[in-house]
Formats: structure tokens, sequence, C-alpha cells
């Protein structure tokens, strides 16, 4: 340490001067003096490579403010194009996704717009909006399913979109009465704009049902008794691929089964009516008896994800299943052999009639879009003829218009399997069926309400009454919670 | 120095240490306390996505108490973290022994045996669910080619079997986990210990019984509460293999959750469910905690 006149400083730097100890101080008092001194010193003194940390640190902040210069200048706030964020649903096609993109992308370059578009599944779509709605993170525009318009627009998530209705309409026909239950609120305004049908239809196994000598079935009693012959005859072990799974594969087509029937669980006027009737009963004996009693069925469907059904019929595990035309997708693009023994054909009948279950999906514009005239345009030019023509001629017979004049279209005339596609959306009912969709319809469905009375039976083996008088209250508690009607 | 100057620098220092206290506390606040007393709250609350939460008081605990589905998910979540864990532990103390001994390609063994640990969680899941599959997966398709079985078994299509499947599924994904962290403590323990009790006449399954397990106390227990914790917790496997299913029959707390969520979106309940873990928990903690603070 140097030393200068009254003071003691540290030539490595130390920021303390202290006053060098008096003189006098006895030798106890001046070794105490000097250890605090050393401490004190050593508390302050600069550690090792301090110097070459602060240079790095130094170093490192004008890394980052040249990055964050360079960001503003090479993009300046007058050039950047404006953001609209798009939800899509990534389909079983990627076809049909790119085809939809690309237009996308087309209306883009042309509004000098940068489009993000993002992607949610049949299994996430609800969690995905579910968590933005909470996080105030909406997109500007977004495809919802079925039951989406019912239940975010009581929440004041959706713009009226009566206007743009009107003009689609005006440019593309009129919509199909299926549709209108969807995408208008009972009110009369639309808060959404209907986009497709992915409309789920019977895929049957031809060659095997020949092979059997039963004919394609037109009612679901027909249906199930094919499904016995096949078996009976050793033609195949589980001919009939349905699952009452977690997926629109089930909740559909069991609303398809039920609607057909003349059952529901809502009246007229959307209000809950009892589920204790005979209808109900014959429904689930239906649903159960295919397990328990006909054995017709994969041991396993009940564990199915809403791709086990398509896996099963596309390697020959199933002569007939129920889904949307994604299953034709594989077996047309990849050119399969039981391509030509496929038919794709409309649903079965029951003693009300043929009532198909509805996949609609449709467009809307989130209330916290800050590009609400842009987000309405784009709709506008995705849903023009020219625009609809390109990506539904792409998509494999999964994208069935809404709109007369675009199912016009000789796109659809095919083949059979196509002709059906294109007229099941007419006989589509929608959850709540005969009553309006409402927040709280839309809710039995996505609550699994009706698979698990399903479950209740197979797995767990209830009788068909309890697992009824379980289902009725969860409909009947659902009703009496669901803040939006 | 004098006095004033010590105390001038005991308090500088004070302060600097707040200083660098301070991130952590803004971190444990912020990441822990917030969201801990904000799920507190919501779960006192009929919050339903979408709108505004209303104070309900305990009403959704009381519903959970009544409902049936729940009970049976709280059953099963006690089976499948039970039955999991306990293999885990005798699965992870076999690898560990088996790792400790002098084998040629030891390295090598180690990694493959952390294989299962690294892979991604929804892989393994995925992979298992292939597995599984009745009509072409390899379990089946196996037991029926050598004779075993005549019919498929719907592994993930029973209620019985679908529980052992995801236990299963967990159970190989989690036991390197135990491996390692015994193989870890094994380590510490003195070898004279094993000298001296072979000299003293003391068998393979005595040393391991008087000298490993005591020797292994502390990281059994720590490495089986985390676990119990985790498992507890565990979402992805269950979800991928069975969504709960088949019916409810392997639903878990954390999937029940999410399905009352973000399906049915109701926001209030879902915490509740979640939140009827805490105590379970924390006791747990408390328990472990106090072990290990009389221990040392």
């Amino acid at each position: 340490m140097s030393r200068q006149r009254g003071y003691e400083s540290l030539d490595h730097g130390s920021a303390v001067r202290v006053k060098r100890a008096p003189g006098g101080l006895t030798p106890v008092r001046a070794a105490t003096y000097h250890r605090l001194q050393s401490r004190t010193d050593s508390r302050y003194a600069m550690p090792k490579g301090g110097a070459a940390m602060t240079s790095l640190i130094r170093g490192l902040s004008v890394v980052l403010a040249a990055l964050l210069l360079l960001s503003g200048v090479t993009t300046p706030a007058g050039a950047q194009k404006p953001k609209v964020r798009v939800w899509l649903l990534r389909t079983y096609v990627p076809d049909a996704n790119h085809a939809l993109e690309d237009s996308i992308k087309r209306w883009a370059t042309a509004k000098g717009v940068d489009p993000v578009i993002e992607y949610f599944t049949f299994d996430d779509i609800e969690t995905k909006y579910v968590a933005a709605i909470e996080t105030n993170a909406l997109p500007d525009v977004g495809q919802l399913q079925t039951i989406g318009p019912a239940r975010y627009r009581g929440m004041g998530k959706l713009t009226d979109l009566t206007d743009l209705a009107n003009e689609l309409v005006r440019a593309n026909g009129p919509m199909l009465e299926s549709a209108l239950p969807v995408v208008r609120a009972p009110d009369g305004r639309y808060h959404a704009v209907p986009f497709n049908y992915i409309t789920d239809m019977q895929f049957v196994r031809t060659d095997v049902f020949r092979k059997a000598g039963v004919k394609v079935p037109t009612t679901w009693e027909e249906v199930r008794e094919a499904s016995r012959v096949i078996k009976a005859k050793g033609v195949m072990e589980y001919p009939l691929g349905q699952s009452w799974n977690r997926s629109a594969d089930g909740y559909g087509v069991f609303q398809a089964l039920l609607y057909s029937h003349g059952g529901g669980w809502a009246d007229e006027q959307g209000n809950y009516t009892s589920i204790m009737n005979d209808t109900w009963r014959a429904v689930v004996r239906w649903a159960s008896e295919i397990y328990l009693k006909d054995k017709t069925v994969p041991p396993d469907a009940m564990s199915w994800t809403g791709f086990g059904n398509n896996e099963a019929f596309l390697t020959g595990k199933v002569a007939f299943t129920f889904n949307g035309p994604s299953i034709y997708y594989v077996l047309e693009k990849e050119n399969r052999p039981i391509l030509k023994d496929t038919l794709m054909a409309l649903k079965p009948a029951g003693p009300a009639g043929r009532n198909h279950d509805v996949l609609l999906l449709s467009w809307t514009v989130f209330t916290t879009s800050k590009q609400p005239e842009l987000a309405r345009d784009l709709i506008r030019f995705v849903m023009s003829s020219d625009e609809a023509k390109k990506y539904m001629h792409a998509s494999w017979g999964q994208m069935v218009p809404a709109f007369e004049r675009l199912r016009a279209d000789p796109y659809w005339q095919k083949n059979e399997s196509y002709r059906a596609v294109l007229e099941a959306p007419k006989y589509a009912r929608t959850p709540g069926w005969p009553g309006p969709l409402t927040a709280a319809a839309a809710e039995v469905v996505a609550t699994n309400v009706l698979t698990d009375l399903c479950a209740r039976v197979i797995v767990d083996g209830w009788d068909i009454e309890r697992a009824l008088e379980e289902a009725d209250k969860r409909i009947r508690d659902i009703y009496a919670n669901v803040p939006a009607r | 120095m004098r006095p004033s100057a010590l105390r001038r620098g005991r308090v500088a220092d004070a302060l600097v240490g707040y200083v660098f206290v301070l991130p952590l506390c803004v971190l444990v606040l912020g990441l822990v306390a917030y969201p801990l007393g904000n799920a507190v709250w919501i779960s006192l609350t009929d919050k339903y996505v979408g709108y505004a939460p209303r104070f309900v008081g305990f009403a959704n605990y009381t519903a959970l108490a009544g409902d049936p589905i729940f009970h049976k998910v709280v059953r099963n979540s006690a089976v499948f973290t039970l039955a999991s864990v306990a293999v885990k532990v005798v699965l992870g103390m076999l690898m560990a022994l088996a790792l400790q001994r002098a084998l040629v390609a030891r390295s090598f063994l180690r990694s493959v045996l952390l294989v299962p640990w690294v892979i991604p969680t929804v892989v393994t899941a995925l992979t298992w669910h292939w597995m599984f599959n009745a009509l072409w997966g390899v379990i089946n398709v196996t037991l029926q080619t050598v004779g075993l079985q005549r019919e498929p078994i719907a592994w993930l299509g029973q209620p019985t079997t679908a529980m052992a499947a995801v236990v299963t599924a967990n159970i190989w994904r989690g036991f390197p986990f135990f491996g390692v962290s015994l193989l870890a403590g094994m380590q510490t323990i003195p070898r004279d210990l094993y000298e001296a009790a072979a000299v003293d006449g003391a068998s393979p399954a005595q040393r391991f019984w008087h000298i490993t397990l005591p020797g292994l106390r502390l990281v059994l227990l720590v490495t089986t509460l985390i676990s119990l914790i985790f498992t507890l917790n565990d979402f992805n496997i269950v979800y991928v293999l069975t969504r709960g299913g088949p019916g409810t029959a392997t639903h878990v707390l954390a999937t029940y959750t999410y399905e009352i969520g973000f399906q049915a979106l109701r926001w209030g309940k879902a915490v509740a469910v979640s939140m009827f873990l805490m105590p379970v928990i924390a006791v747990m903690i408390v328990i472990v905690t106090r072990y290990l603070t009389r221990e040392e």
C-alpha cells in the first residue's frame, strides 16, 4: 500500500480511502485497525477479472444496442406492413390446408399485408381459443368449429358480421339450412360466416359386403345386421369401426344416431328436456350392444383417438366406419388398392329419418382485432367464388361449400362418393336439435356427456338406466349454470 | 476505522445483499406467490371462461365432494401414483446396483438406461400407444404369434388393463431418474464398510440391507418425494395414451382439470380440482423436510 499523508490508499484500485491509524495507538489497537483495514480493503478491492467483466458487459451492451437500432433502421415504422393473425384448422388433408394458406397469401400480397398464420388441430381447437380468450391473445380472424359461435358470442368476443354474411349470400347464393343455426344467433345477427362442411360419411368396403352377401346399409338397424352377418360368416372379425370416444367420431355419430331416432335433450325453444325416455334407451342400447352383445367392434375401439378409425379402415381391419373424407383422400392420393372397393355413402336413417351430424367450419372476426376491416376483407376474398373453387378443388372432397352457387360446381359430380358428400349436409342437425344451437347445447357436446354415457355402459358395466340418470343430471346442471344461452 | 464508518460499511453491505436477493424475491413473488394466490382466489369463484369471476366461497369444493367422477379421479390418481412410484423405486434400485458393480461397458449401459428419461414424454406415450394397439400393436401380435393369446387383448379398451398400460408407460419413463440418483448416492457410501462386512461374513443381501439401504436413506426419501409430486401431476402420458379413458377409467387429476377447464370452460371448478393436491403435497414436503433436518 502506498501511504499518502493522513490516508492510506490501495494501489490496486480500492475505492476506499481510510485514515491512517493515528500515531500513538497501542500495538493491540493498531493490530485491530490493520485487521479491519485489510477486511475493508478486501471487501472493496476490485475482484480479479473485474476489469475484464466490465469490458465484457460494456461490449455486450454495445452489441445489443446496435441490434436494436438496426432492427428499427431496417424496418422503419412507416414501412412496416400491417399484420393480420389468422387461426386455421389443420385438417387431415394437407393439400387442402396448403391451398387455403396459399389463398390467404395471395390476398396478403395484393393488400400489402403480413399474414401470420397459426394452426390448431381438431383436438386442441377449444384449448387454444380458451387460452387466447383468457390471455387476451385472440387472433384477428379465426376458424371456428360447429359449437364455436354459440360458445363465444355470448362472451362478446365475436364481431357482428351480418353485413358480411349478406354480402356473401348475394355473391354465392343462399346458405344451406343446416348452416344457419351455427352462424346465426337467435336474434338474427351473424357472428360468423360459414366456410365449409367437413361431412361425416359412411365408409364402406364394398368387396367385404359382397363377400358376405349384404347390401350397403341405409338404416342403423341394417348397420348392425350387416356387421353381425359379416362376422358370422367369418369374413371379418370386427367389421364395424365405431368408437364412442371423445372426438367428433364419437359424439358426432352418436348425435346422428340420436337425431335419426327423433331424440334430443332440448325442446324447440332450446330448453332442457329430460332424456329419461324410451328413445334414449333405444339409442344407448344400439350404441352399447354393438360392443357387448354383437362384439362386432374392435375390442379397444373405446380407446381410439380421432385417427383410430381412420387407421383401422385404411389398414383393412374394419369393413365400415363413419368419418370425414380424409380417409378417401388417402386412398385417392396414394391410389391404394382398396380405393376401387371403397364407397362413401350417406349416413344411415332411423325411425325419424336421416339426420347427419354436422361439422361446419366458419370464419369469424374477433372483437379484439386491431385490423377489423382487413380481417373482413380477408374473409371476403377467401370466400369469393374464384378463390373458393381453388381450394375446394384441392381439398379431395373435404371442403363442402355451404353456399348454393359454390355447391353447383361440377367438381362434386366426380363419382357417387363425391355426390354423397355434397348431399350429406342437407340432412345435418346441429347440437341441441330440435332446438337452436345454444352455449348450453354446445357444452353438452364439448364436455363429452354423450360419449361418457356410452362408456358407462360399455366400459364400467353400468345398466342403461343408471347411465342415463347420470347423463341427465349432467345436462340439467349444464343448462342451469352456463352463463349465456 | 471509526465505529460509525464500520456501521456504514455494514449497512452498505446489507443493502448490497438485498440487491442481490431482490431478483430472486421478484421471481418467487411473481412466479410462485402471485399465481398461487390467484389460483386460490379463482377456486373460490364460479369463473367461467370469458366472464368475470364471482365469489362463491367453497361451492366448488362442495360440488367436488359430491361428484362421483371426482371420487373416481382421486382413486385413479392414487393408484397411478403409488403403483408407478413403487415399481420405479425397485427398478431404479436394481439399475443402480447393476451399474455399481464393475461391468464391462458400464458407461455405455448407463447411457442406454438413461434413454427412457431423455426421450420426450409425448414420443414415449405415442410409442406405447402404438404398442398397446389391440389389432396391430407389437405386444398383441407377439403374444398371438407365439400362441400365448388367441383373442387380442384390448389393453387400452378395458379399465384394468388401461390403468396398467399408463402405469407401465410411466414406469418405463421414470425409473432411470431413480437409478441415476441412487447410483450417485451409492458412491458416497464408504467402501470400508462393505469390506468390513465382508470380512465379518455378511452375505450380499445383508450388506445391502444393513449398509446400502441405510446409506441411501436420504437419497431415497428425496427422490421418492420428487417422483410422487411429478407423478401426481402427470398429464402427458395419460392424455396421449388414453385421454383419461376408456370412460373415466384412467382419468387422473391433471386430465380432469384440463377437461373441466378447457372443455367445460369452468375454471373455478378446474382450479379447485388442482388445489385438492396442495395440502397432500404440502404435508409430504413438511414431513420429509423435518426428517432431513433432524438427520442433519
